[in-house]
């Protein structure tokens, strides 16, 4: 649920595009370990 | 190249030139014209920003960074969503609340009209030249592949983003965006089907073989700052140059002030943070996947037609002698990727690698002669991997979509600079400096004229590049100074007690500081010199500021 307290709205943006990114290099760092 | 694939490339062109007037019909006065009056969807901004930032440059320089050199470019971007994150809780608020039309309207607002002037100066300066820079590259590529007059790739890009961007202003070029990320994404995923299919291994062996050959390393965690991509540089250097980039640079920041609010300026932005990775790792993807199908499929040994028939032509003897020891190195090369495919052993795998790099040796002597014979010192081959492999090896229909993909790429990035040279000069330089109470229609008028003086500059420094080629990396080099600078200007902006002196003079400081940098410590990789310029002109601007406040009656703070 999108909150209205602008504060806790930004921590929620941001723990998603965090979230978004660790898995995405997360992904590119197995795949690296995997084939390289 | 047939009939049907220049029909799709005719036919893309009518559409978005013609659909993209259609949508600015009733777009009225400068507020319409330069803002479309704050009334655009989150979705078609956050679709122009991704536009405006891939380029033509991104659709062939990229793709053929990946067959050379693999997946670590993508460590440039790591920064991006980070920067997107905090911008939209600190410059976006800022610039969309304070009802501008430039970021550097926002700077007198703030501070005073001298530092507002000298930051929309360094912007049209450097945007001026790489306008023209952007619409080069695809035309020197088509130029060469097609056999066509510079002049006329340049017209094919040029005139029809002129003329839309001219009539519609950022109305038609966010609507355009819009439809050339669709046909950009549409290309890149048909050109990995038809890579999948025409390779002639499956999957996991394409893997086996990219990675056996060092194309799968994206990541490179040593921290050190002659290293131009590792993932600390794209972390820490490329959250200050997306900060930059989006932050105050106008060809971003007028993407979304065109937004209808706040929120939804953020919410575009944020696309962005959760698609530009994804898709830099597909762009990068597509080269890597070149490059197999190339391990398996001879390539030419010089991918640009124009060169290959300058040293054919020039030293006959040694290309023949260059190009049997290429067809050897490549067979040893294709024997040792099947072996791999067999056999998973780490001796199969450094066959590979060792057959890999006698290619690229040879490749590297054939680089050497185009020098000798041409005069140009980087050749850039590896921008004609993509188009040989479109023009030889895509189907009828699909080879036009993907030339249309890239003029679209072209366009976007084009329009968008266009726009927001017009914007900071009519705004920033006439309406501040020449004629500050003339009639909406007046700058209406004077609007569409610089967009279209805008749009010759850059189709003339397009179309003489080639020789221009020292003076455009002197102005990037120029521009590198002054990108972060201009960033620690707006952090400055953000604190209370930072005066004009304050941020004027620690500009100056910042530019000098990365100049000094850049000359004397050359081995500091580019992506560290926005850190700098960021860091020094918020350092120097607070202690000066603190060292002489403002006087009570001076610009008070936003």
């Amino acid at each position: 649920m999108p909150s209205d307290d602008p504060r806790a709205r930004f921590r929620q943006t941001l723990v998603r595009v965090l979230t978004v990114q660790v898995v995405a290099v997360l992904a590119l760092y197995l795949l690296q370990l995997r084939y390289h | 190249m047939r009939t049907l694939d220049w029909l799709v490339v005719g036919a893309w062109l009518i559409f978005v030139v013609g659909d993209s007037l259609r949508r600015t019909r009733g777009t009225t006065g400068l507020a319409g014209y330069f803002l479309a009056n704050r009334s655009l969807p989150w979705w078609a901004v956050g679709l122009s920003v991704m536009a405006t930032q891939l380029s033509a440059i991104t659709m062939i320089g990229t793709t053929g960074q990946g067959a050379t050199d693999g997946l670590r470019f993508v460590q440039f971007y790591f920064g991006l969503p980070l920067a997107m994150v905090i911008l939209g809780v600190t410059l976006v608020p800022f610039l969309h609340g304070a009802g501008v039309y430039t970021a550097y309207e926002y700077l007198e607002r703030r501070f005073d009209a001298r530092t507002r002037s000298l930051t929309a100066f360094l912007f049209l300066c450097s945007r001026g030249l790489s306008c023209g820079t952007i619409i080069a590259a695809p035309a020197v590529v088509f130029a060469s592949i097609f056999g066509w007059d510079l002049r006329v790739t340049v017209a094919l890009i040029g005139v029809p983003t002129v003329l839309y961007t001219m009539i519609g202003g950022v109305q038609a070029v966010a609507w355009a965006d819009v439809k050339q990320m669709f046909v950009i994404v549409g290309s890149l995923v048909a050109i990995v089907v038809v890579l999948l299919v025409k390779i002639p291994v499956g999957a996991p062996d394409v893997m086996e073989i990219a990675g056996a050959a060092g194309r799968l390393k994206a990541l490179d965690f040593t921290f050190d700052v002659t290293q131009t991509y590792t993932v600390w540089s794209g972390l820490i250097g490329g959250t200050f140059l997306m900060l930059s980039y989006f932050g105050t640079d106008q060809s971003q920041v007028q993407r979304y002030l065109t937004a209808k609010s706040v929120d939804e300026a953020r919410t575009s932005l944020l696309m962005s943070a959760y698609w530009k990775i994804p898709l830099q790792a597909l762009i990068l993807m597509i080269g890597v996947l070149i490059f197999v199908f190339y391990v398996f499929v001879r390539p030419p040994l010089l991918f640009n037609p124009v060169h290959d028939a300058k040293v054919k032509a020039a030293e006959p003897q040694q290309y023949e002698v260059l190009d049997a020891r290429y067809g050897a190195a490549l067979g040893a090369r294709t024997s040792a990727a099947r072996q791999v495919a067999m056999e998973r052993t780490p001796d199969t795998r450094a066959l590979l690698k060792s057959a890999d790099s006698s290619v690229n040796a040879v490749r590297a002597e054939a680089l050497s002669l185009v020098t000798k014979v041409t005069g140009e010192s980087k050749p850039r081959d590896v921008n004609y991997i993509i188009p040989h492999f479109v023009r030889t090896q895509l189907p009828v229909g699909l080879a036009g979509l993907f030339i249309a993909a890239i003029l679209a790429a072209a366009m976007s990035a084009v329009s968008a600079e266009l726009n927001s040279l017009a914007s900071a000069s009519v705004i920033d330089f006439y309406r501040r400096w020449v004629k500050a109470d003339a009639s909406d229609d007046h700058y209406l008028m004077i609007s569409k004229g610089a967009t279209a003086f805008w749009g010759l500059c850059a189709c003339v420094v397009a179309t003489y590049a080639a020789s221009l080629g020292s003076l455009i990396e002197v102005v990037n080099r120029f521009g590198s100074f002054f990108y972060g600078s201009i960033l620690g200007v707006f952090l400055l902006a953000m604190v209370k007690r930072s005066t004009a002196l304050g941020a004027f003079v620690g500009l100056i400081v910042g530019m000098g500081t990365v100049f000094a940098v850049s000359t004397w410590l050359p081995s500091v990789a580019f992506l560290w010199h926005n850190v700098i310029g960021a860091v020094t002109v918020f350092v120097v601007g607070t202690l000066l500021s603190v060292a002489r406040p403002a006087v009570p009656d001076a610009p008070a703070a936003a």
